[in-house]
């Protein structure tokens, strides 16, 4: 059976992964390139989770993002860095910034903590404003540029988005294993019971510290292939707003499961996507969706999933299923 | 041998003096009871043992160190571990997974080794110990089963095993008997006893007086924040001090 | 009859907690359910009182069918119910906790009386009315949580474990308290894992195992009887 099991998850991996080489091919350009931010924002809330897995929400995450952005935009401005180097710096920058905050930061809990990551968010944002030199101002920076491999241009979409994509999977991959780790399971402990978890020696503060400093670094990444493409950056990409999008990218997909932000920002994407020809309605639109997705599925688009299950009777070892 | 040493233990919040002046010494192996009113300042006894207090005055000396002041994660490295008055467990992990973080937790954090899977033969040492537990604490045959849908008496044995897991030297037990009937009494006083017997000391907060009266080898009595009294169990019991305060007319 | 209550079933999803009991609480009586953790005596408690509803079977209380109404009618209809684990308001005083259980009547005067007559029967709770519940020890918040159930004047109390993690002298302190409530006319339904404390104080005693009634009767007889006593009272 376990075998069965394993076998049906590998097919469905290597049909999503052939999905996923394919696509582009099929699709407009204006498509393609909102093909690699999506795969980008993938990356984005995937990180997120890690942060909130000990159970705080933080809302500095759309920041770290741009604390990668911005340096792997000066990289390459001032030194003509190469995309190899500027991904895992960009990340590597993130996890420091988050290092440093966390000796303030973790010093809060909940709220205290969620306003503290904000104001925290806030200075380093508008500490890019401020500085025309060397971060450009309001007006930020532009043209930074994605490498050129031999006779392989990755300024056009097909050849980024494949590299955007083996990144990001490389990414989720060590995500998962974190996730699965003893890491990931005392990450858990800490969010259901942080009391029970310090009385029997697990250092609440490290492991609420590591979990920042991971989200960070793998979201400093998502920023700098996100600007690799872009080419230019401003400190408002990465203001309140867009962190509000990650919130309601996890909310609306759930975050019981790893897989429930990444249902979220893919089906909210696409759908966003799909009403653009309503015009001035469509915020109106996506607002309402929202409301009714938190209304009838608050625990997220994932909690269908088991529920489909059931219906078709293969899973019905949920407790929440029919009455015999 | 005395294996913690309370020395002139004061606590206070703001004006309140929680505890006043407590002195009392744990020897090594045995059940030690800590009763005393509700308010009498038993649980407070805890936290600062544990670490989740830190005393105003005097200090708590653990195997001839002084060990107030350090954070709960660090005494709980050195070998003392507590429970919970209210059932503390992590609800939505298994039984299983339960007793596996507290065999886990003290062990240091290797991200390369997570993410590679090099940890393999450290995870393999900490889910034979759990297995190891769960069988000396009667829980095998529950090991998938969520700790939420648990019978109140097996999450009580859970949470002792979630503190044994981690290899305790001393164990700080609060109120496991509240709520029990005769027949859980009695069970979760074979289990206390087996684990005395398997070295570990107990420091035992309980209202249960068959419970009190049974298990432990020596008594200290608090009253507001004061020692009102310590002795062998059968002292205890004739205190006039003891009767009045605590224990009333009724044994 | 005050209180009766015939073949109710108590589901939680899948599970049965409750499969098909009767219990009747006369005028003046003092009736004790006893059993194990998970037995369904919580559950009944929580039938009566509304927090969760029967899947079968009917509740008349006062001669009024309540088994689908809602809590707050249900207390204005004359049952109280005292949750396990004693719930106070710990930020407020001790009086303010007591005038919240007077939440739905109106009469001023009456509820005034009313206080006094919870201090009498609670005198350690008069001397400190204006503490925050904060600083009052476990029995004095359970005394807080019966005297707040008292004040929306019950013609039936609903206890549940009143004694849990209460020093014995404090259990004792209470259990006459119960004993004078009673007394004055309060019907008592007891929740208590402590059985023989339950036993010595009711007039009748329900045994529950397993979401049914194993059996009921007088408490004193329960007390003799042999299974009660091997499976409760460790004799």
């Amino acid at each position: 059976m376990k075998i069965i099991i394993r076998l049906r998850k590998i097919i469905a991996l290597i049909i999503l992964l052939a999905g996923l080489i394919v696509l582009p091919h099929y699709l407009e350009f204006h498509y393609q390139d909102l093909l690699i931010f999506l795969i980008v924002n993938v990356l984005v809330v995937a990180s997120y989770r890690i942060v909130t897995l000990t159970g705080e929400w933080s809302l500095i995450h759309a920041v770290m993002m741009g604390v990668g952005a911005y340096t792997a935009a000066l990289l390459f401005k001032n030194y003509n860095a190469a995309m190899w180097f500027t991904l895992p710096l960009a990340g590597g920058a993130a996890a420091l910034t988050a290092a440093l905050l966390s000796f303030p930061l973790f010093r809060m809990t909940q709220f205290y903590f969620l306003i503290g990551s904000f104001a925290a968010g806030e200075a380093i944002r508008l500490t890019w404003m401020q500085f025309i030199f060397p971060f450009g101002g309001s007006g930020g920076l532009s043209g930074i540029e994605p490498p050129i491999i031999g006779s392989i241009d990755f300024m056009d979409p097909i050849p980024y988005y494949y590299l955007a994509l083996g990144v990001v999977l490389i990414c989720l991959f060590i995500l998962y294993r974190i996730e699965n780790s003893k890491i990931g399971m005392t990450l858990h402990a800490i969010h259901w019971k942080a009391p029970l978890a310090e009385s029997v020696g697990v250092d609440t503060w490290r492991y609420r510290a590591l979990a920042f400093i991971i989200g960070s670094f793998f979201v400093g990444i998502a920023g700098a292939l996100k600007i690799h493409y872009l080419g230019t950056i401003t400190p408002n990409q990465f203001g309140i707003g867009f962190m509000v999008f990650i919130l309601i990218w996890v909310i609306v997909g759930g975050y019981k499961t790893i897989y429930g932000p990444l249902i979220g920002v893919v089906v909210l994407t696409i759908f966003d996507e799909s009403v653009r020809g309503f015009g001035e309605l469509r915020p109106a639109i996506y607002g309402g969706v929202l409301i009714i997705s938190i209304l009838f599925l608050p625990l997220g688009l994932e909690s269908i999933y088991p529920k489909i299950l059931t219906w078709c009777g293969i899973g019905s070892n949920s407790s929440d299923g029919p009455p015999p | 041998m005395s294996i913690l040493e309370v020395r002139k233990l004061t606590k206070q919040f703001g004006g309140l003096t929680a505890l006043n002046n407590i002195s009392f010494k744990v020897k090594e192996g045995e059940i030690h009871g800590l009763i005393g009113p509700n308010g009498a300042g038993k649980s407070t006894v805890f936290k600062n043992i544990a670490g989740f207090y830190t005393p105003t005055k005097g200090e708590i000396v653990y195997q001839g160190k002084k060990i107030s002041g350090n954070q709960p994660h660090i005494i709980a490295k050195m070998g003392i571990v507590r429970t919970f008055q209210e059932t503390t467990l992590f609800q939505e992990m298994t039984v299983f997974e339960n007793v596996l973080m507290g065999s886990l937790a003290k062990s240091d954090i290797n991200l390369f080794s997570a993410i590679l899977g090099l940890d393999k033969q450290q995870q393999k040492a900490a889910r034979e110990k759990v297995l190891e537990v769960l069988e000396f604490m009667g829980l095998t045959d529950r090991k998938n089963q969520l700790a939420s849908e648990l019978p109140l008496g097996s999450q009580r044995t859970l949470a002792i095993s979630i503190a044994l897991a981690s290899e305790p030297k001393l164990m700080l037990m609060d109120e496991p008997f509240a709520g029990m009937n005769m027949e859980e009494t009695n069970h979760m006083m074979d289990l206390t006893r087996k684990v005395q017997e398997s070295g570990i000391t107990i420091v035992l907060v309980e209202h249960d007086m068959k419970a009190v009266m049974g298990l432990c080898h020596f008594l200290t009595v608090l009253n507001f924040g004061h020692l009102l009294a310590e002795g062998t169990p059968e002292e205890i019991r004739h205190n006039e001090q003891v009767i009045e305060a605590y224990l009333g007319g009724a044994k | 009859m005050l209180l009766e209550i015939k073949d109710m079933h108590v589901h939680y999803g899948n599970v049965a907690a409750l499969k098909g009991i009767s219990i009747e609480v006369g005028e003046g009586d003092f009736v004790t359910l006893i059993g194990s953790n998970g037995a369904g005596k919580s559950t009944t408690l929580r039938a009566i009182s509304g927090l969760d509803h029967p899947s079968a079977g009917v509740i008349v209380f006062d001669g009024k069918r309540i088994e689908q109404m809602s809590p707050d009618k249900i207390l204005k209809l004359g049952i109280a119910h005292v949750p396990e684990g004693r719930r106070v308001f710990k930020d407020l005083s001790v009086k303010e906790n007591l005038l919240l259980g007077a939440f739905v009547r109106n009469d001023e005067e009456e509820i005034k009386k009313d206080l006094e007559a919870i201090f009498l029967h609670f005198p350690i709770l008069q001397g400190r009315k204006n503490q925050s519940a904060r600083t009052m020890s476990g029995g004095e918040q359970q005394m807080i949580a019966i005297g707040r159930a008292l004040m929306s004047r019950p013609k039936l109390l609903l206890l549940d474990e009143p004694s849990l993690g209460l020093a014995p002298v404090i259990v004792q302190e209470i259990s006459r308290i119960l004993v004078d409530i009673n007394k004055q006319g309060v019907s008592i339904v007891l929740v208590e894992q402590n059985a023989e404390l339950a036993l010595e104080l009711a007039q009748h005693g329900y045994v529950l195992e397993t979401g049914t009634i194993a059996l009921d009767g007088e408490a004193k007889s329960l007390m003799d009887n042999d299974h009660v006593r091997k499976a409760y009272l460790g004799i």
